[in-house]
Order: C-alpha cells, then sequence, then structure tokens
C-alpha cells in the first residue's frame, strides 16, 4: 500500500498553466526527490498529490483511488504531508504538535488513547524528538521544528509521506539527518516518501528516484545517476557543470 | 513524566481556582449593590425560593432584591462573559490571529444599527420579556453578519482576511449611518449611546431563558471542534493534512459564533475587551491547546464580566455606570501592560 499515480495532470491557476501532461507512478520502498528550478511546478505538484489543490484535468490516485474521492480523514490516514511554513503565533508543547497527527483516528468528542500515544512515541523516536517533548514549538530550532513537523505526520501512521522543501533553511548536519531520515523511512519501514528540494547533490546521495521538472513538465524520470546529466542540467537550470563520482553523480558548476 | 504530570497538575488547578472564585464572586455579588444584603439574608431567601420554610424575618424587598434583580443579572453577566471569550477564542483561532474578537463579522455595529432605529422608532413592541430594541439589535446583528459572509465568500471557501477587511467596512458604514441618525434625532442620542456601551440593568430570567439554551449549546459545538482548531492554528493546509476539513470547519464557527455573538449584545448591548483580552490571557497562562482553552475561557469571562458589572452597579451610589465603559476601562490598560511585556516578540 501506498503506491501514487499522476495520471495526465495538468494544472492551472486561473489561466496559468502550471503543470502539464504529468504522468509519474511511486511506489512503497522509494525515496522520490523532486528537483527543478523555483517556479518549475515542484509545490504545485506536491499540493496535487496531497489534495490541497483539485487537477484542472486528469487525475492523482492513491492505491487506485482518486484523491478528491477519499474523504478529507480517510486521506490524512493514508497521505501525510509536511508544507512549507506554518506555525502561527500559537503556543504548543512538542508533545501536544505530534499528537495533532492524530486527528484523523479520533472522533469529535473522544480524547487519545494509549494506541495514539503509542504512535507519537513512535514518531518521536524516528525522528530523534524525544528530548524535545516539553519544549514549546515556538521555541526550537529550525531543524528541530522540521523535525517535530515530520514526528507529527509520521503519528499519522501512513503509508506515504509527503515533504515540500523540508531542508531549504537548515544547515548541512540537518539537512543530512532529515535526508537519511527519509531513506530509512522508506527503505526500512517501506513508506512511499517524496520530498522536494533544491540541492541537487543532497538529492542524488539520499533519494532512490529523482524527478526532474521545467516549467511545469517532467523532463527526466529515475535513478539519479541517469537523471542528472551535464546536457539535462543545462537544459533545465541553464548552467555548465561538470558530473563527478561513480555511483552517486556529483554535481559541480564550472 | 514528573515535568508532565506537574504541569497538568498546574493547569487543572486554574480551572478549579477559577471555579472557585466564580463561585465566591457570585455569593459576594448577591450582597453588593444600594441595598447591603447579608450573606446570612441571601442563603434563607434561596433556601425559602427552592421550597425550604418561608421566613418572617426577612423583608419582602429583599427576597425580590435578591431573587428578581441580582441573581438573574448576576446569571446573566456570568453567561455573556463567558460565552464573549469563548467565541473570542474560536474566532482567533479561525483567523489563526490573537488580536480577533467576537464582534470582528460587524455584530456590535449592527446591533447597533438595530438598536438606533429601534431607539428612534420609539418601538414599543416586546416578545417575552424583549423590548422591541433587543430583537432589532439581534436583527441588526445577524442582517451584517450575512451580508459580510457574502462580501468575503469565494464559492464555498472564505477568507479570513476577506472577512476581516469586509467586517471593518461594513462597521465603518454602519457607525456613520449611526452617526447620522442620532444627529437627526438629537434627543434620543443620550439613549442609543447608553445602548451601545453595553449594560445588565433591567435583566430577567427572561433574558437568562433566552440565551441560556443558545450559550450552552453554541458553546458545546465549539467545544467539539476543539482539536481541529489546534489543527487550524499550525496553518490551514497543514490542518486539511491532517484531516481537518478546514472550510467546513471555518463556516461552521462563523455562523454559530456569530449566532451566540447576535445573542449577547441583544441581552447586554455591546460589551468589548472581554472576547479579546480572556482568552489571550488565559493562551499565555496554560498554552493553546483548546480543549482546555475553551473551557477555561468561558470561567474567565464569566468571572470577568461578573466583576465588572458588580461595580458598575455599586461604585457609584444610586448610578449604574455601563459595564462597557468599566470593561474597556480594566482592559485597555491591561492589554497595553500585555502588548508592552510581549512587544519584542512581536514580528
Amino acid at each position: 500500500m501506498g503506491t501514487i499515480q499522476v495520471e495526465s495532470l495538468n494544472f492551472k491557476y486561473r489561466v496559468k498553466e502550471v503543470l502539464k501532461a504529468i504522468q509519474l507512478e511511486m511506489k512503497p520502498g522509494q525515496f522520490i526527490g523532486i528537483l527543478g528550478p523555483n517556479g518549475s511546478g515542484k509545490t504545485t505538484l506536491i499540493k496535487n498529490i496531497c489534495g490541497v489543490l483539485i487537477p484542472t484535468s486528469g487525475r492523482v490516485a492513491v492505491d487506485e483511488k482518486t484523491v478528491e474521492n477519499y474523504g478529507k480523514k480517510n486521506l490524512a490516514k493514508r497521505v501525510a504531508v509536511v508544507h512549507q511554513g506554518g506555525v502561527a503565533d500559537f503556543d504548543f508543547k512538542v508533545e501536544e504538535v505530534v499528537l495533532m497527527g492524530r486527528y484523523a483516528q479520533l472522533g469529535r468528542f473522544q480524547s487519545e488513547g494509549k494506541e495514539d500515544y503509542e504512535a507519537a512515541e513512535r514518531a518521536m523516536k524516528l525522528t530523534g524528538t524525544e528530548g524535545l517533548r516539553t519544549r514549546s514549538i515556538k521555541a526550537v530550532s529550525g531543524g528541530e521544528r522540521q523535525r517535530v513537523l515530520i514526528a507529527r505526520a509520521l503519528a499519522q501512521e501512513t503509508d506515504v509521506l509527503l515533504l515540500d522543501e523540508p531542508i531549504s533553511h537548515l544547515d548541512i548536519k540537518h539537512q543530512m539527518e532529515i535526508l537519511a531520515l527519509c531513506k530509512r523511512l522508506a527503505v526500512d519501514e517501506g513508506m512511499t516518501v517524496i520530498a522536494s528540494l533544491h540541492d541537487i547533490n543532497m538529492a542524488a546521495r539520499f533519494c532512490s528516484e529523482i524527478v526532474l521538472m521545467k516549467s511545469g513538465e517532467i523532463v527526466a524520470v529515475g535513478e539519479p545517476k541517469t537523471v542528472l546529466t551535464k546536457e539535462r542540467m543545462r537544459d533545465v537550470y541553464d548552467i555548465d557543470v561538470n558530473v563527478m563520482g561513480q555511483e552517486v553523480p556529483i554535481i559541480v558548476p564550472v | 513524566m514528573s515535568e508532565e504530570q506537574h504541569i497538568k497538575k498546574h493547569k487543572n488547578k486554574i480551572v478549579i481556582l477559577l471555579a472557585a472564585a466564580l463561585a465566591a464572586f457570585a455569593l459576594f455579588s448577591v450582597t453588593q449593590g444600594s441595598v447591603k444584603i447579608p450573606l446570612r439574608d441571601v442563603a434563607k431567601i434561596v433556601f425559602s425560593a427552592l421550597g425550604g420554610d418561608a421566613l418572617a424575618d426577612i423583608k419582602p424587598t429583599h427576597a425580590f432584591i435578591v431573587l428578581q434583580v441580582r441573581l438573574p443579572r448576576i446569571f446573566l453577566a456570568a453567561m455573556v462573559g463567558g460565552v464573549l471569550a469563548v467565541i473570542g477564542a474560536a474566532f482567533q483561532a479561525i483567523f489563526r490571529n490573537p488580536m480577533a474578537d467576537p464582534y470582528v463579522m460587524g455584530v456590535s455595529s449592527g446591533a447597533a444599527f438595530g438598536a438606533t432605529i429601534g431607539t428612534i422608532l420609539g418601538w414599543s413592541a416586546s416578545f417575552i420579556g424583549f423590548s422591541g430594541i433587543s430583537i432589532l439589535a439581534f436583527a441588526g446583528a445577524l442582517s451584517t453578519v450575512a451580508i459580510v459572509y457574502q462580501l468575503a465568500r469565494v464559492g464555498t471557501r472564505v477568507s479570513a482576511t476577506g472577512i476581516l477587511l469586509a467586517g471593518i467596512v461594513m462597521n465603518a458604514l454602519l457607525s456613520s449611518a449611526i452617526s447620522l441618525m442620532m444627529l437627526l434625532n438629537h434627543s434620543k442620542i443620550d439613549k442609543i449611546v447608553t445602548w451601545t456601551m453595553g449594560s445588565f440593568n433591567a435583566s430577567s430570567w427572561d433574558h437568562v431563558k433566552w440565551i441560556a439554551i443558545p450559550a450552552l449549546l453554541g458553546s458545546l459545538m465549539l467545544l467539539s471542534d476543539a482539536r481541529a482548531f489546534n489543527a487550524l492554528v499550525m496553518g490551514e493546509e497543514d490542518a486539511q493534512g491532517m484531516g481537518v476539513d478546514v472550510n467546513k470547519l471555518k463556516r461552521r464557527t462563523l455562523i454559530v459564533a456569530s449566532f451566540l455573538a447576535a445573542f449577547t449584545v441583544s441581552v447586554s448591548g455591546i460589551i468589548g475587551f472581554v472576547g479579546l483580552v480572556v482568552p489571550h490571557l488565559l493562551r499565555m497562562m496554560i498554552g493553546s491547546d483548546h480543549r482546555r482553552l475553551l473551557p477555561v475561557s468561558f470561567l474567565g469571562g464569566a468571572l470577568l464580566l461578573l466583576v465588572c458589572d458588580t461595580m458598575a452597579r455599586s461604585l457609584i451610589e444610586n448610578m449604574e455606570i455601563p459595564v462597557g465603559i468599566i470593561t474597556a476601562l480594566i482592559g485597555g490598560p491591561f492589554f497595553l501592560m500585555l502588548l508592552q511585556r510581549h512587544k519584542r516578540e512581536l514580528p
């Protein structure tokens, strides 16, 4: 469980075409990195997959069922997502934030039970955030905050995890930690993990698949070493690069 | 774990403390006013009214004052204060803005507009103990909310910014209309101004009955969405990702909370600051979990408004100060103090 099919998906913001004829299949155990320049449609694609945006035509299916046909709560039991930004002026403890991931599992007046606390505990353990549990979400660092939000998503116990630019504002150590965690979730837990990323070398190092996008279209899909070539980098990013490395390509701008 | 238990205990302490303070102050409040009635007499009066023996040593006027004047007024002030604070907390959640108050949808100016028309027309009709003015205020409040909602709606979606803007414009528009009507009807200015400042003068059990059921049902409905509010303040898209139907939640909350606000203004006029300050203050003390924040806000709002109303009717002998003035006089400086303390955290 956790297969995602994107079938001839088009998406328009009013008249502007943001996604064109997207065709994609993502499977459990894969860690898919979505790469492409700013404005290439990465975030819009993620929002279409998690149902925040509805495709103009075509469809996204999770385990064969179209996303809009899931109720909001049922979808939240299949797909968890961490968007960019978030967290306003309101103060919560880290543990409270992680427990919020159990929303879909609980009835209106029901309070969290043993199962819910266990799920939150597992999520905090996986993300290494147990030590932060009584800290305020407003008081933790950027890297810790990102891990807490991922823990909240993991507490949903879904098969699919979507992350929109999870490492953009983090230092290199935290970037490594979060991507290693994503890889572990895919490989060890059998989840389908999808993340939009800017750092090509990080993506190449951790992702099993790369989806390379340019102006709302997919240019290439596949293993990092087949997708990330000199020619494509010039085509997509308009820069000249040298590609080094053997198994894992290392892109060095000239 | 012990730290957690400690925090939980601390939070329960606030609930007990507030509830005890509310009960104690309500008792004290019955004894206060133009006629001081000792607590022992109050107890006897209430006991006899509940079916106990009639007591010869109590003046009948005292019994009347306690049972028909002060008790309904105390109930009403506490209930209105509690409801205003709950609405404030709910609005602050759906707008994701701790500065939202119960009147953001234009309830106050709509009600004032209705009341002004009622005063000018001298409409004397009444309905289960309500003046025509209360009824027109209720109608004015609800129609304004409906207009603001329509203005801010895009299909089935309502944008928070749209509501805030439409609310501000309607407020300005109606305030000007009220000013114009006052200028053209000089003799009624006094009455209109007094109404807009809010008061529990002449409260009766009819008023209590009118507001008790909506207050209870509405507050419970809002409380049943407490977990969804928690998710929502983390971000609308995040909340949807957690399984919250964000548009339905916002719509439902706007409707329920606005109805409740309209009920409160129709019995008491406009009372500012309670709905803004109470949830804000309590959030700083117990955190943002709405499952606790909403009930605690009810208690806090009830206590604050009861204190203010008791001051309103006993500070100056033989004169009633509109309670809206007192809440603003106490709430204003208090809020500024909060602002000073948290200035550094502002963006």
